[in-house]
């Protein structure tokens, strides 16, 4: 694989999660997994159904627990704090499924994201800026929004405390063609407004687009990483991953 | 005068609509946090109308004016709940919804047999005056049970006010609509579940002072027996939803009276039982719950 480095290590990244290993009961499904993610960087993870991606989100959000490894962010390690910590700690997360809460306004659900802001009034309205959809909506219940503008709060849920990491798994699911576009250009906005973004995408070719850096996962273990011009142009990635 | 009559009963029934109303919302907030039917819940009814006895009673070296003793009442049982929280359910918190109930009826045996060994089984009573019956509009009401519609109202808008405006109560609501995103918000859900056991329980407390104003004497086991009326009115509403709970409570309430007044005073219970089997066969979604 020309071009396709094994896995390269950032000693000044903004985050770092190095060997992570964890699972479900008795079941391992990360053998050790290194990701880094760089101040104002969009990293990508992709990699066939099974290989462990939204497992790795959850584990790097400390929403499962890490059998081993170590997660740190900004020098700080954060392997031992629990899930509500994380976003006093500067990194927030979007889960794939059921990320608004259905029984409150969308108002009330920028609420909720604002418990750790600093600015809250100022936040909201700049949320509001990103997402103007939102603000015609604000005192309707999550649950009666479209796919598309549940999407929207869920990211604005997640960026109104000013995070300087995103989590974000899969934010092109289930939306329409025509929306995809839209979400990657969000994550394109918010790694401009200062917030570095790792998404986990299936719809790999549009997700490169705003990417600067990719790791692919399979079968639990980093398989490999680079920059996103040299995957695009790797013809043994598209095959292998890419079904092209 | 039939007309009369029938307004008369009605209005009794909101009176104790609105015992069961307090208790009602109690029981659905603890559900909608935990996901839990707490069969203990009915304790915290017999605790609060005890302490208040004692605490006016002057049982703790001092004795204080009933309205002082019956907030210190309330505020205790919170704790107590908050106790009871902690040692019984946080640890089995991760196990389900089955194991929790199961346990619930086990504490709520423990607490009673508690209650009855320290103060046995004789019936007791707040020391509340008996009142002739005034004229309100044409219907013939107590000052207490005037009181006990407005406590009821009273605590029915300092939970709506609750919910909707202050950030703990958005926080519960969060929890209770989606527990997993409000860890991942930056909520510590073990403490709003807490604070949730906290307010569950000072309600069930001040149902059940208020039941005691309202049918004095009672023994240590007038909470679990009025647990079921109590549940009839959940359901009712919709267990999760305390504005169901309320609208609920004011239903059995006055079907009992209707009840007891045109059919038969022998079953005013039964009146809600048999709703609560009319709920179960014809709405039985209602126990599956929802999140408020």
């Amino acid at each position: 694989m020309s071009g396709i480095e094994a896995v390269r290590r950032f000693d000044d990244a903004l985050f770092s999660a190095r060997d992570i290993e964890t699972g479900y009961g008795d079941l391992q499904v990360l053998y050790g997994v290194d990701v880094d993610v760089q101040t104002d960087e969009v990293v990508l993870l992709f990699g066939p159904n099974g290989a462990g991606k939204s497992t790795l989100m959850r584990a790097l959000f400390r929403q499962l627990p890490l059998w081993d490894g170590t997660i740190e962010m900004d020098g700080r390690d954060l392997s031992e704090v629990s899930a509500n910590e994380m976003v006093p700690n500067g990194v927030a997360y979007v889960p794939q499924t059921e990320n608004v809460f259905p029984n409150l306004t969308v108002s009330e659900n920028l609420d909720i994201g604002s418990i750790h802001a600093e600015a809250p009034a100022e936040r909201r309205e700049t949320m509001y800026d990103l997402f103007p959809r939102l603000a015609e909506r604000q005192d309707q219940d999550a649950s009666t929004l479209s796919g598309g503008e549940r999407q929207m709060l869920a990211m604005a849920r997640a960026l109104v405390p000013d995070p300087d990491l995103l989590l974000i798994d899969e934010p092109s699911a289930g939306l329409a063609p025509k929306l995809i576009e839209r979400a990657f250009d969000h994550v394109d906005r918010i790694r401009e407004a200062g917030t570095a973004v790792l998404m986990v995408e299936q719809n790999v070719l549009a997700a490169l687009d705003v990417t600067d850096r990719a790791y692919a996962l399979d079968m639990g273990e980093n398989r490999f990483e680079a920059d996103a011009d040299t995957i695009r142009d790797s013809e043994r990635v598209r095959e292998l991953y890419l079904g092209q | 005068m039939v007309l009369d009559n029938l307004i008369q009963t009605f209005v009794f029934g909101i009176v104790e609509g609105s015992v069961i109303a307090v208790g009602a919302v109690g029981l659905t907030l603890s559900y909608g946090v935990t996901r839990f039917i707490n069969f203990a819940y009915g304790e915290f009814l017999t605790y609060g109308a005890y302490l208040a006895v004692f605490i006016a009673g002057g049982l703790f070296g001092v004795s204080l004016p009933l309205p002082v003793a019956i907030a210190v009442a309330v505020l205790l049982v919170g704790l107590l709940g908050v106790a009871v929280s902690r040692v019984f359910f946080e640890p089995i918190s991760h196990r389900g919804a089955l194991p929790l109930l199961i346990t619930s009826i086990g504490v709520s045996f423990i607490l009673r047999n508690l209650l009855q060994g320290w103060v046995g089984v004789d019936a007791r009573q707040l020391p509340v005056p008996l009142l002739r019956r005034k004229d309100y509009f044409g219907v013939q009401l107590t000052e207490l049970e005037v009181a006990v519609i407005v406590v009821g109202v009273v605590t029915m808008l300092l939970v709506h006010l609750l919910l909707q405006r202050t950030m703990l109560g958005k926080r519960m609501r969060a929890t209770s609509g989606n527990r997993s995103l409000a860890e991942v918000a930056g909520i510590d859900t073990q403490r709003v579940v807490r604070q949730t056991w906290f307010i569950s329980a000072a309600a069930g407390a001040l149902s059940g002072v208020l039941y005691a104003i309202l049918f004095a004497p009672f023994r240590p086991g007038v909470g679990f027996a009025y647990l079921i009326v109590i549940f009839a009115a959940t359901l009712l509403g919709g267990i999760g939803r305390p504005y169901g709970a309320m609208l609920g409570a004011f239903i059995i309430g006055i079907a009992m009276n209707l009840g007891s007044a045109y059919l038969s005073a022998n079953y005013t219970r039964a009146y809600a039982f048999v709703i609560l089997v009319a709920v179960l066969l014809v709405r039985p979604e209602g126990i599956r719950g929802g999140e408020f």
